[in-house]
C-alpha cells in the first residue's frame, strides 16, 4: 500500500453556510457569518459577537432519536460527515469490516449540553440528570456517534489541542491510512454557544470585546483586538491513493508537523516556525513550492506578530500569499482549521483563495495578505498553521494530486 | 403503586419526550411492541423510567428493567412500582 | 525500519499508592483501595463508594500558583509524569526539545473544577445566564483539557508533538500506543505518555447512577469492585494517573537505560453498534487482540497473562471473557486473567496506562496480581481470573485491554525488558 493519503470528501457546516458549496461560495463573496449572540441573552457578558450556526436544523438531517441525546455540536459533526462520505461517493459496504475508522478533534466536548444536565443536577437534584449526559458531554462522542452512523468498526482515535488539535486529527488518520485502512473519516467539531461555555471562554482574555461585527476579529490588523469565537463542523473523507473510487479527490495530505512552543520561549515564533519547516521536509518539499498559507491568525497581537515572523522567516518576507478565511466565521475551535484544509483543497481545485476580511493590514505588513476580495491563483501545494491555546502549533501540507 | 394508573399512550409520549421520536419506518407499535423495533434502547428505557419516577414519585424496580422488552411489559412494572 | 519501543521510565498515583513501588505492594498484597466517599456527601447518589486517592497537592511540592491553575487530574499527572522522568534517567535537558513528544490521555478532564466552578457561577444551577464576575481566571484551561499535556511538557521543556489524547476509557492505553508510534516512525527521541482522570465529583456519579453503571453496593465498599463475580453489579469509579517514558530499544541501549518492557503491539477497534452497549460475541474486542498480537509477531500460546479490563459490569465481563475465547483459542483456559479494578476502581482514561504499568511490574516481579473480591464466579466467566491472591507464575509476555464508551476497543501487548535474553 502506498503512503500517498487523498482526501476524496469534504462535509462543511460553518456560520456563513450548510454544505461545501455552499460555504465556498460565502467564503469567496467575502460573505461574514459573525453576529451578535442570538442563542442566548449576550447583553450582560462583556463579548457578544459570535459565529454561530443559525440556520441549521438538525431535525431535517439526523434520526429524531439521536437528538435527546445529542449536543449542537455532535449534530453538525453527524451531517458534516455525512455529507463528507456523500460527497466521496463511496459505498461504506465495500470497506472491509475493520477497514473503515474515525478520527476526530474535540475543543470542550458537549458544553451546552453538559450545562443543562449540570443545572439539572444543581437545581434540582441527581435524579434529574439525563442518562445521556454518561455520553453526551465526553470528548469522544462525535468519534463514537459518527462511527455508528456509518458502521466504522476500524480504528476511533480522539485528539485533544484546541484549535490545533484539529490537524493533528487529521494527521492520526493519514497515519491509519498509511498503517493499513482504507477509510477515515477524519475532522473537528466544536461549539460552546451557551452561557457557561462562553463564560469559560472569556477568561482566556482573548475574546474580542468589540461590539460591531466588522471590527471584531482583525487578525494582522493594528485595531487587532482579540478573536471571535464560532462553531461549526468539518470533516474529511481520507483514503489511499490507489483506493479513490469515482472521485478525482481534492488533493493529498504530503506533511504535518506539531510543536509546542516551550514554557520559557522567549520567542514564540519559534515553535511555530519550527512546525513550518518540519511539516515541509515530512512533505519533501521546499518553502519556495508552498502557493499559499492558511494562516492561524489568532487575532491578538502578540501571537498575530509571531506567526508574521515565523511565516516570514520561512517563506521570506511578502514572498507567500496568506489568508485568514476564518474570519468570516470565527474560531472554530478543532473545526478550524479543518475548514481551513478543506478551503485549500477547494481552492486547488478552483484556482482562487479566500480573503481575510475585515481586517486591514499595515501596506507595509510583512506579510502579502489576500484582503477583502478572492485572488486568482494557481494552487497546488497550501500550507495550513493551526495554533491551540497554551503553546500548540499544528502545520499541515496540502498539494494537487494532479501530476 | 402510581396515584393514577400509567397507560401506554403516557409511555409512549415519555419515551418521545426523552429519547426522541421513532422513525416513521419504525415499527407501527401496538403494545406488543419490541421497545428496541421503536429503537429504544436501554439508555432510552432509562431515561424514561427515570422520568416516570420523578413524575408519579414510584420506584421501579430495577432488576425487573432488564426484562421488559415491550411497551406493555414497561407499563406494567411501573404500574406494579 | 520501524523502531522497537522501549519502556524506560513508570510512574503512578493511584488509590492507596503514590509511586510505582507502592502500586505493586497494592495489586501484589490484593489490597483494595475503593471505600465511601469522602470528597462530598455521597447520600444524594445510588452509588457512594469509589477509589479515592489520599494526595495532598501542597505536600507534592506545588505553588499555590500552580494549584489554581491546575486542576486534579492535571496534578495527578504531573507528580506521576516526575516519578517516571526521574526513573527513566534520561537526559532531557540534553535531548533537542523538538525531539521530546507528550501524549496524555483523558476521557473526562477537568470534571471535579467545571463541576465546581459550574455551581459557583450559576449560584447553584439557579441561572442559566451565568455570572463570569464569579468565574475563575483560570477557567479556559479546564474548559480544554489540553492544558494537561502542557503541565507536563512544562516539566521537561518538550517542544516535540504534545497532545491530548480523549478517547474514553480506552485513553490510557491510545496515548500510551499514540507515543509509542512517535517513536517508531522516528518522529520523537524522548516520548511522555500516559493518563489521568479525576472523575469523582457530583456530575460523574450522578450521569452514571443513571445509567446504573456503577455498582450500589454501599455497605460493603471495600468489597465493592467485584469483577467477575457473580454478585457483581457494577463498577466503581476511581481516579489516578499513570505515566511512562518511551525511547526506541536502540536509543535506551545507548544511554545504559535499564528496559523496563517494550511496546510490542497494539490495535483498536470500534463496535460500531451502541455508545455504551456491547454485543455479547466480543467480536470487535477480539479482532483487536489478534492484530495486536500479529503486530507483535506473538502467537496467543506465547501470552502469559492477560490484565483484563474486568469493570465489573455484567456486560463487560461476559464480553471481555468471549473476546479472549475468540481472539487466544485453548490459550484462553490456560492463561491467568485479573483485573485491577477490583483494587483500584475504575478510573475512566486513566485506567489503561495503569494497566500499562501494572502490566510491567508483573513481569518484573513475575507475579499476576489478582483479581480481589472474586469469590462466587460468574458461571458465564468461566476463565482463571487469579482469584483474591496474586500468584507466581513467570511472565514475559502480557495482554492488556480496555472497553469504553463510544464502543472502543483496545489491545497492546507488552513484552518483557528481558526479552532479548530468552
Amino acid at each position: 500500500m502506498s503512503d500517498n493519503v487523498v482526501v476524496t470528501g469534504i462535509g462543511l457546516v460553518t456560520p456563513n453556510g450548510l454544505g461545501t458549496e455552499d460555504v465556498w461560495a460565502a467564503m469567496l463573496a467575502g460573505r461574514s457569518g459573525l453576529s451578535t449572540i442570538t442563542r442566548f441573552d449576550a447583553t450582560r457578558y462583556p463579548a457578544r459577537i459570535a459565529g454561530e450556526v443559525s440556520e441549521f436544523a438538525a431535525e431535517q438531517h439526523i434520526p429524531g432519536r439521536l437528538i435527546p441525546q445529542t449536543d449542537h455540536m455532535t449534530r453538525m459533526a453527524l451531517v458534516a460527515a455525512e455529507s463528507a462520505v456523500r460527497d466521496a461517493k463511496v459505498d461504506l459496504a465495500t470497506v472491509p469490516e475493520f477497514g473503515g475508522g474515525v478520527v476526530t478533534a474535540a475543543g470542550a466536548g458537549g458544553f451546552e449540553f453538559g450545562q443543562r444536565e449540570l443545572e439539572s443536577l444543581w437545581s434540582k437534584g441527581p435524579e434529574y440528570v439525563s442518562p445521556y449526559q454518561s455520553f453526551a458531554w465526553f470528548y469522544a462522542v462525535n468519534t463514537g456517534q459518527i462511527s455508528i452512523r456509518h458502521g466504522l468498526k476500524g480504528t476511533a482515535g480522539v485528539v485533544v489541542g484546541d484549535q490545533a488539535g484539529g490537524l493533528d486529527a487529521v494527521a492520526q488518520a493519514r497515519r491509519l491510512v498509511r498503517a493499513g485502512h482504507e477509510l477515515m473519516i477524519t475532522g473537528g467539531a466544536d461549539s460552546a454557544l451557551c452561557p457557561w461555555g462562553w463564560v469559560a471562554q472569556l477568561a482566556n482574555n482573548r475574546v474580542s470585546r468589540a461590539t460591531e461585527p466588522d471590527r471584531a476579529y482583525l487578525p494582522f490588523d493594528r485595531r487587532a483586538c482579540g478573536y471571535v469565537p464560532g462553531e461549526g463542523a468539518a470533516m474529511l473523507v481520507l483514503r489511499p491513493a490507489e483506493r479513490r473510487d469515482a472521485v478525482p479527490g481534492y488533493g493529498e495530505i504530503v506533511g504535518h508537523a506539531a510543536t509546542f512552543d516551550g514554557k520559557a520561549a522567549r520567542d514564540a515564533a519559534v515553535g511555530v516556525r519550527k512546525a513550518i519547516e518540519l511539516a515541509l521536509a515530512d512533505a519533501a518539499l521546499t518553502p519556495g513550492d508552498v502557493d499559499v498559507v492558511f494562516a492561524d491568525g489568532s487575532g491578538t497581537p502578540e501571537l498575530d506578530d509571531s506567526e508574521a515572523a515565523a511565516i516570514a522567516e520561512v517563506f521570506g518576507a511578502r514572498r507567500v500569499p496568506v489568508t485568514v478565511p476564518k474570519t468570516m466565521v470565527g474560531r472554530l475551535c478543532s473545526a478550524g482549521p479543518v475548514l481551513d484544509l478543506a478551503l485549500a483543497l477547494l481552492a486547488i481545485r478552483d484556482g482562487v483563495v479566500p480573503p481575510v476580511v475585515n481586517s486591514a493590514p499595515a501596506p507595509d505588513h510583512v506579510l502579502d495578505l489576500v484582503v477583502g476580495e478572492p485572488r486568482a491563483l494557481d494552487v497546488r501545494t497550501a500550507l495550513v498553521v493551526a495554533r491551540g491555546y497554551g503553546g500548540f502549533n499544528s502545520v499541515m501540507v496540502v498539494r494537487s494530486t494532479e501530476g | 403503586m402510581p396515584a393514577r394508573r400509567v397507560t401506554i399512550e403516557d409511555v409512549r409520549q415519555i419515551l418521545v419526550e426523552v429519547a426522541g421520536a421513532p422513525d416513521p419506518g419504525d415499527a407501527a407499535g401496538g403494545v406488543d411492541a419490541e421497545l428496541n423495533e421503536l429503537g429504544y434502547d436501554s439508555i432510552a428505557v432509562l431515561a424514561a423510567v427515570a422520568k416516570v419516577e420523578r413524575d408519579y414519585g414510584v420506584k421501579v424496580d430495577e432488576g425487573e428493567l432488564l426484562d421488559a422488552t415491550t411497551l406493555a411489559d414497561l407499563v406494567e412494572l411501573i404500574n406494579a412500582a | 525500519m520501524s523502531q522497537r519501543v522501549a519502556v524506560t521510565g513508570l510512574g503512578v498515583v493511584a488509590p492507596g499508592a503514590i509511586g510505582a513501588a507502592d502500586f505493586w505492594s497494592l495489586l501484589s498484597e490484593g489490597r483494595t483501595a475503593t471505600r465511601r466517599i469522602t470528597f462530598f456527601d455521597p447520600a444524594p447518589f445510588r452509588s457512594q463508594v469509589a477509589a479515592e486517592i489520599d494526595f495532598d497537592p501542597a505536600a507534592m511540592g506545588f505553588s499555590p500558583r500552580e494549584l489554581r491553575r491546575m486542576d486534579r487530574f492535571a496534578q495527578l499527572c504531573v507528580v506521576a509524569a516526575r516519578e517516571a522522568v526521574a526513573d527513566s534517567g534520561a537526559d532531557f535537558a540534553g535531548t533537542d526539545p523538538f525531539r521530546v513528544a507528550v501524549v496524555i490521555g483523558s476521557a473526562v478532564g477537568a470534571t471535579m473544577s467545571l463541576d465546581a466552578e459550574y455551581r459557583i457561577v450559576s449560584d447553584s444551577g439557579r441561572s442559566w445566564l451565568v455570572d463570569h464576575d464569579y468565574g475563575s481566571p483560570r477557567l479556559y484551561e479546564q474548559f480544554v483539557p489540553s492544558s494537561v499535556a502542557a503541565e507536563v511538557a512544562w516539566l521537561v521543556d518538550a517542544q516535540g508533538p504534545v497532545c491530548v489524547v480523549s478517547t474514553g476509557c480506552t485513553s490510557g492505553i491510545d496515548a500510551v500506543a499514540h507515543g509509542a508510534a512517535l517513536i517508531r516512525e522516528g518522529k520523537a527521541d524522548l516520548v511522555i505518555a500516559g493518563a489521568t482522570d479525576a472523575p469523582i465529583a457530583p456530575i460523574t456519579l450522578a450521569c452514571f447512577d443513571a445509567i446504573k453503571a456503577t455498582t450500589p453496593r454501599n455497605d460493603t465498599p471495600e468489597m465493592a469492585s467485584r469483577p467477575f463475580d457473580r454478585t457483581r453489579n457494577g463498577f466503581v469509579l476511581g481516579e489516578g494517573a499513570a505515566v511512562v517514558v518511551l525511547e526506541s530499544v536502540a536509543h535506551a541501549r545507548r544511554r545504559g537505560a535499564r528496559i523496563r518492557g517494550e511496546i510490542a503491539g497494539f490495535a483498536s477497534t470500534a463496535n460500531a453498534y451502541h455508545m455504551t452497549g456491547l454485543r455479547k460475541d466480543g467480536h470487535e474486542m477480539a479482532h483487536a487482540i489478534t492484530t495486536a498480537l500479529d503486530q507483535a509477531r506473538i502467537a496467543p500460546e506465547d501470552v502469559d497473562y492477560v490484565n483484563a479490563h474486568g469493570s465489573g459490569t455484567k456486560q463487560n465481563d461476559r464480553h471481555e471473557t468471549a473476546a479472549f475465547k475468540k481472539s487466544l483459542g485453548a490459550k484462553a483456559r490456560d492463561v491467568p486473567v485479573s483485573s485491577i479494578k477490583s483494587m483500584i476502581g475504575h478510573s475512566l482514561g486513566a485506567i489503561g496506562s495503569l494497566e500499562i504499568v501494572a502490566s510491567i511490574l508483573a513481569m518484573e516481579h513475575d507475579v499476576v496480581p489478582p483479581t480481589a473480591n472474586l469469590e462466587h464466579p460468574d458461571p458465564e466467566c468461566d476463565l482463571d481470573y487469579v482469584p483474591v491472591v496474586a500468584r507466581e507464575h513467570r511472565t514475559d509476555v502480557v495482554l492488556t485491554v480496555g472497553s469504553g464508551f463510544g464502543g472502543f476497543q483496545s489491545a497492546m501487548v507488552l513484552t518483557s525488558g528481558r526479552r532479548d535474553e530468552r
